[in-house]
């Protein structure tokens, strides 16, 4: 994968608890419909891409990490933000793009797991969807 | 998501509404969207791993075990707005108003037919739906 260099941004949770400075993989943006991350932010979830050796996490007792099957979700305990993703054996980690201090440079390109999204909203038009991640190629937006 | 928080509750509309304040945008790790359901009729069937944040005057649920944000109070108000995320079923719902798009994060577009209100629903809606924060 093509990395640039200089995408360090920083962020972190609603009550500041723990907060992050990440570098970032690519100025891409991914909003994932799946049941687990529609369950856990409300909606539906958006994620940046960084390298998870770089990721420094500031936090104490109120950051943590919780497994659900391969993957771990880290959130504040102090305010219940949704922050954090990662697959296990994988070096990157996803970070919430709503978490971001200045999420200027960055936009959204990809819609996943189109296939668990519900009917109450649609998806905006010239964003590539996919029924469930971009190894399936895309594909055509809903009408 | 865990399933350490349950609830039952009556809907007051089928008209759900999506929040971009800061707020909404940093717990959720988007925007956040929900419902508004009656309070007194509001019953939690499982609630071990419910903690509240307090917030200025309001109050945001979540769940302790798995960090879902679930509820939204304000100080005052009888009714809950609930995540439509945590929804089991949410087949009858339309979202039909964008709250606080002045906090939109810069990454995204909305829907063209989004209705958008610069800050509160109470106000009339931005005139134009879809226009990109950035454009001048």
């Amino acid at each position: 994968m093509h990395r640039e260099n200089g995408l360090v941004k920083t962020g972190g949770c609603m009550c500041g608890a723990v907060r992050y400075r990440a570098e970032l993989t690519t100025r891409e943006v991914l909003a994932c419909h799946c049941e687990q991350c529609r369950r856990q932010s409300g909606n539906f979830w958006a994620a940046i891409h960084a390298r998870g050796d770089l990721l420094e996490i500031d936090g104490g007792d109120a950051f943590v990490w919780r497994r659900f099957k391969q993957t771990e979700r880290g959130f504040c305990r102090k305010c219940g933000s949704f922050i954090l993703w990662r697959a296990d054996g994988s070096p990157d980690v996803s970070i919430a793009a709503g978490s971001l201090d200045d999420a200027s440079g960055l936009t959204l390109t990809a819609h996943i797991f189109l296939s668990e999204k519900p009917s109450y909203y649609k998806i905006e038009p010239g964003v590539e969807c996919f029924s469930r991640d971009r190894g399936e190629g895309p594909i055509a937006p809903e009408a | 998501m865990c399933g350490a928080v349950r609830y039952r509750a009556e809907l007051l509309t089928v008209e759900a509404t999506a929040c971009h304040c800061e707020q909404c945008r940093r717990q959720s790790g988007h925007f956040w969207a929900s419902i508004d359901a009656r309070g007194d009729q509001f019953v939690l069937t499982a609630q071990d791993g419910l903690r509240w944040f307090r917030f200025k005057t309001t109050s945001r649920g979540f769940c302790d075990r798995c960090g879902s944000f679930l509820f939204w109070r304000a100080d005052g108000w009888d009714d809950i707005s609930l995540a439509l995320g945590s929804l089991d079923d949410a087949a009858d719902i339309v979202l039909t108003k964008h709250l606080y798009v002045m906090e939109r994060g810069a990454y995204y577009q909305l829907p063209k037919e989004a209705v958008q209100h610069a800050r509160g629903g109470d106000e009339p809606p931005v005139e134009k739906p879809g226009a990109s924060k950035d454009a001048s």
